[in-house]
């Protein structure tokens, strides 16, 4: 899977099997864009004039902005081995470089998305568009207001994330909102419109909106994210956000080519009963090596992480303890995009041959 | 993106479980000076395994590093003298952000460079476009000597 001349910033495949489903979906989608590149490419053909202030220039900023994206990792990636290779120098590039220079080079697009589906083709009308993102605008005012007032203060990169997440979700319904006339017309009739609207428009709306819950869930897993560390004997209880978890003791079980030392936590939300976490410590004599199984609890859309690290001489077991809130949205907003994406590609333009032009001119030429 | 690193630290929590990093008996009692220690931590490469921070590792070195970098802390240096302190020992290699500096100058202002190349490509093709557009459109306004002469017969022809 991996040649060792990079280290790769992240731990992937440390298994075979997870090793050859990540290489057959890198082959997947860079195969396969690579093939339809080049079964397609003679049918690229400059398109026609647009405005700088058009939905088309709106499609070129946001590609701008993703193929510098793409540059930082390429950068990041290489550069270390081009400097040893040429000053022999090593430096390392890791998680806090590409923070520092992905959210820079993200909040701006974010700020701009909204905007896509909302200017014209051709010529759009900027002034226009902001006016129609007000009410978005003022959702995230008030969502950073009370994200800030919630907080008691803080940094303020809290609120104002939060408030780019709304914004951005608030800006894809906007479209949807004004078209099908919501907010003005009965129930009954905004429905009839939304039917029959475009399943393209449908599928912009449902994947901006996708990208805002992944927001969302970004910023809860990274802002809110709590940890506790702590060595418990049995009986003793460690908490976490409104959660008190047990330790009610250790087991040992063998499996089909294991020994595993298995903790049991009974979890409490306010003092009611919510479920069992079995963290285990799992050693494979035959190839003398030890994992760590994390035991994981789903809470709507957020998580709790419990391992267990190794027992002490006292009796005593280190525990590590993660409480992810809205974790889960970052799927559940690849989901939604993933449906905006299969809309628009059965959009009506998509599945329906479109009438040639040039036939039914002919057809109708004769009748002068 | 930083999206794209988180994800992949979940999965990676989720997959690998990673033994206990961090030990209990490594935290300081003063929260803002642990605060300061987990930053730091965060920051520094494990030269054992080197895709993870020292933070992360569980390997001996960085846990070994996490108390030096505590004990620094405890008395009384800067997050800044406790960075020098272990880049004079291990290079700049320790640094999972690098500094800014001659050598570094490329990476750091790379992504700018490549946003604003791209922007100024794109306005002058854009540019480039409409002036083409319209020579294009000048140049169908004007008649090729073939319709001028057509032009002429035809003015001719009414004449007579």
């Amino acid at each position: 899977m991996r040649s060792g001349v990079l280290t790769s910033v992240h731990a992937f495949a440390t298994d075979p099997t997870r090793g050859v489903f990540i290489l057959a979906i890198l082959l997947l989608f860079i195969g396969g864009s690579l093939t339809l590149f080049a079964w397609r490419a003679p049918l690229l053909k400059q398109g026609g004039l647009f405005a700088p202030i058009s939905r088309e220039g709106a499609l070129v900023l946001n590609n701008l902005f993703l193929v510098s994206a793409c540059a930082t990792v390429f950068i990041g990636t290489l550069y270390p081995l081009a400097l040893e290779a040429l000053t022999g120098e090593k430096i390392s590039v890791g998680a806090p470089f590409f923070n520092a220079t992905f959210v820079p080079l993200f909040v701006p697009l974010l700020i701009a998305m909204p905007f896509g589906p909302l200017l014209a083709w051709k010529r759009g009308d900027l002034l226009g568009v902001a006016q129609r993102l007000v009410g978005a605008a003022g959702i995230a005012a008030i969502a950073v207001a009370v994200i800030f007032a919630m907080e008691g203060g803080g940094p303020l990169l809290v609120p104002f994330a939060i408030g780019l997440a709304l914004y951005v979700m608030a800006g894809a319904l906007t479209e949807i909102v004004e078209r099908t006339g919501l907010l003005k017309v009965p129930l009954a009739t905004a429905f009839a419109r939304g039917r029959g609207l475009p399943r393209s428009a449908w599928g912009a709306t449902f994947a901006h909106f996708g990208l805002g819950i992944t927001l969302l869930g970004v910023i809860g897993e990274t802002q809110w994210s709590l940890e506790r560390v702590a060595e418990l004997k049995p009986g003793q209880s460690i908490s976490i956000r409104r959660y008190d978890l047990h330790f009610d003791g250790v087991a040992a079980r063998q499996g089909p080519n294991y020994r595993e030392l298995a903790a049991h936590f009974t979890v409490r939300r306010h003092g009611d009963f919510v479920g069992v976490m079995e963290p285990a410590k799992r050693s494979f004599p035959s190839r003398g090596t030890a994992t760590t199984q994390t035991a994981l609890m789903t809470r709507g859309v957020s998580q709790l992480y419990l391992s267990l690290g190794d027992p002490n001489p006292d009796g005593s077991l280190a525990v590590r303890l993660y409480y992810k809130p809205l974790v889960l949205l970052i799927w559940f907003g690849a989901v939604v995009m993933v449906i905006g994406g299969a809309l628009s590609l059965s959009d009506r333009r998509l599945r329906v041959g479109a009438p040639k032009p040039a036939r039914s001119k002919a057809a109708l030429s004769p009748a002068e | 993106m930083k999206r794209l690193c988180l994800i992949v630290a979940v999965l990676s929590l989720l997959a690998l479980s990673p033994a206990i990093a961090v030990g209990p008996d490594e935290f300081l009692s003063d929260p803002a000076l642990e605060a300061r220690a987990r930053a730091l931590s965060k920051e520094l490469r494990c030269m054992v395994c080197q895709n993870q921070s020292i933070d992360d590792s569980d390997a001996p070195l960085a846990r070994d590093l996490r108390i030096l970098v505590r004990e620094r802390l405890q008395a009384g240096e800067s997050d800044q003298q406790v960075i020098n302190f272990l880049v004079a020992r291990y290079g700049e290699f320790v640094l999972l952000r690098p500094r800014f500096s001659w050598h570094t100058a490329l990476l750091w202002l790379g992504p700018v460079a490549v946003l604003l190349i791209g922007a100024c490509g794109i306005l002058v093709l854009a540019r480039r476009g409409r002036a083409d557009s319209d020579r294009a459109t000048a140049a169908r306004q004007k008649l090729t000597p073939a319709e001028t002469a057509r032009l002429s017969e035809i003015l001719r022809e009414r004449e007579q």
